[in-house]
């Protein structure tokens, strides 16, 4: 292994620096490190901090909705929050969140001493702090923040005042962020995984980030390449999208949803990685299907790039691309109900328990189900003209990416918080978590299926009366969920400040994987020779199995 | 891994080939602009 490549050589003889060192190495050892445990900490703690953020934002959305009229904000500043949630967290949270799992896990994963590139990898973490900083200070501009939504169609992105070429510059940004973070986890997964880890023996979570990345890299310039359309369009004189000139706003359209829709398989492919890593630790059983999984995972991939047009029905298109774009939305169903048939089939017969990490797995599954189910219902073209911009399919995508991606990233973060600090987490706590967070999370989205297909339109901070009762039992599970998190943030900072049972090595007497080879916590380096064996074997895990019915869950291996 | 091997790559797997490193990520970087200015032909062709 590259000494340069993994860490600083200072590092070898006295670790990395801790407080009581001082302030000022401690600082330093923060910004600079390269380190990807480091990293994957430090981009946890960021996708945290916006999921507040952006939460507080869609309880200010939530507290104006919360009975008709207009009561506490002004529509400009109503918009704004609906823009500025959407960009927070899907950009600041939910894709830095699995950017952190995959900085602490991946490499761990595959025997790898670290990421590639990891000069690259903390650069690409510390343009996000200075993007959403940019983007943030755009509510305090002359014409307030962006507030025509986060896909910023033009001509209406164009009034924007002082805040656009922030917003596109911080957009710039964290595209860049994105792509140095996925060109690392395609080069470390191709190129450092232990000698005998070969392709089809990948953990799951491995292969769903592997396919994400060239996703990644695929859409996030397409998006800058559009946001820088729209700068050229309104500071320099360009018509790319201003029919005035020549130029077609549709086109806009197709290019936005071009990375739109591959994106939003970017923020659920890597949950299906940790879900499928999770259900098989607690059923006690190896995951079913994994060759077909990864076909799924691929095709879903494919088919992401050619359904673009679904979001934009209405927009006016040829019937036979209607018809087009609808088939092959549908077909996403496919390799999808292959997952869900796999998770399933999994948990058939298995050994469950029903540990936090298990219950926010199970939860995934079959909310986001619901969320697919609702997808199924938007992708049918001629129905999709009574459901466009309704609060349908706010609930549809709220669906996929609260109980769907956000749950991941928590199940995920219990999975392996202890193998991080060397601590068990709370289980009473944890599942308290779960059963607020899962109910309130119901209480919030459900009632927004009816009103949406009662006809109250998206983005508007006033309504009929007929929509009222949903309304307010919407605001009143928002806020509970919002406040339920809190025990989340309580429980992993007990990890942090190493206040809990010790963990053991293996933590889940289920888990396989390279991972549960390295003591807990894991040291600030590992694998710095590649490992020769990379699962645990066999009949270990069986001689753990034989002692499962007379004790439970972690305190085993 | 010694400093000749992280050169030359672990035979056979390509492990922490440093050279392997940097042209599969230079490739990736070139695959990312490519989408940056198609984005701009798609709409000018």
């Amino acid at each position: 292994m590259s000494h340069a490549a993994t860490h600083d050589g200072h590092d070898d003889h006295h670790g990395p620096a801790q407080l009581k060192d001082g302030l000022v190495p401690w600082v330093m050892r923060w910004i600079g490190t390269t380190n990807h445990k480091d990293l994957g900490t430090m981009y946890l703690i960021f996708a945290f901090t916006m999921f507040f953020i952006g939460g507080a934002m869609s309880l200010v959305i939530r507290a104006e909705l919360f009975q008709p009229g207009m009561q506490l904000v002004s529509p400009e500043f109503f918009n704004s929050m609906t823009t500025m949630h959407a960009l927070v967290m899907i950009f600041g949270g939910v894709m830095p969140g699995f950017v952190g799992l995959a900085n602490w896990m991946v490499p761990m994963m595959i025997g790898a001493g670290d990421l590639a590139l990891p000069r690259v990898n903390n650069w690409g973490f510390w343009i996000l702090p200075f993007a959403f900083t940019m983007l943030l200070s755009t509510l305090f501009m002359d014409g307030g923040g962006p507030s025509g939504g986060w896909t910023m169609y033009p001509p209406l992105v164009l009034q924007t005042g002082d805040a656009l070429p922030y917003v596109i510059f911080s957009i710039h940004l964290m595209g860049i962020s994105s792509i140095t973070g996925a060109i690392n986890v395609v080069v470390t997964i191709l190129n450092l995984r232990a000698p005998s880890m070969t392709l089809l023996k990948m953990p799951l979570f491995v292969w769903t980030w592997l396919i994400t990345a060239y996703l990644l890299i695929a859409v996030m310039p397409v998006l800058a390449g559009a946001v820088t359309m729209l700068l050229t369009d309104r500071y320099f004189g360009t018509s790319f999208f201003t029919a005035a000139g020549g130029g077609d706003p549709v086109m806009f359209q197709h290019i936005f949803w071009f990375f739109g829709h591959p994106e939003v398989y970017i923020l659920i492919l890597p949950a299906f990685g940790i879900v499928s890593t999770i259900i098989p630790t607690f059923a006690r059983k190896a995951l079913f299907g994994y060759d077909s999984m990864v076909y799924a995972t691929a095709s879903i991939a494919f088919l992401s790039f050619i359904v673009w047009a679904h979001h934009m029905f209405t927009v006016g298109m040829p019937v036979a691309g209607e018809l087009f774009f609808m088939f092959a939305t549908m077909l996403i169903a496919v390799p999808t109900g292959v997952k869900v048939f796999n998770w399933i089939a999994t948990m058939w017969r298995g050994s469950m328990t029903f540990e936090t990490p298990m219950l926010f797995a199970v939860g995934f599954v079959f909310l986001f189900s619901l969320g697919g189910f609702s997808g199924l219902m938007l992708a049918i073209a001629p129905a999709d003209f009574q459901y466009h911009d309704t609060y349908f399919v706010v609930a549809h995508f709220h669906y996929v990416l609260v109980p769907g991606a956000v749950f991941s990233i928590i199940a995920g973060v219990y999975y392996w918080i202890p193998k991080w600090t060397g601590v068990m987490y709370s289980e009473f706590w944890g599942k308290m978590h779960f059963w607020l967070s899962a109910i309130f999370i119901n209480v919030t989205f459900f009632p927004q299926h009816f009103v949406g297909l009662a006809g109250m339109p998206r983005r508007i901070p006033d309504y009929n009366g007929q929509f009222a009762d949903f309304n307010w039992i919407s605001s009143v599970g928002a806020f509970a969920f919002f406040f339920a998190q809190f025990i989340f943030i309580f429980n992993m900072m007990r990890c942090m400040a190493k206040k809990g049972e010790p963990a053991t090595q293996r933590v889940w007497e289920g888990a396989h994987g390279l991972e549960w080879t390295v003591p807990s916590p894991a040291p600030y380096h590992t694998f710095e020779v590649p490992p020769e064996q990379i699962t645990i074997p066999e009949d270990e895990l069986t001689a753990v199995h034989d002692e499962f019915d007379a004790l439970d869950g972690h305190k085993l291996s | 891994m010694s400093e000749e091997g992280n050169i030359q790559g672990h035979e056979g797997s390509g492990h922490g080939s440093r050279a392997r490193t940097i042209r599969l990520a230079l490739m990736l970087a070139t695959l990312a602009l490519t989408f940056f200015f198609g984005s701009f032909f798609f709409l000018t062709r």
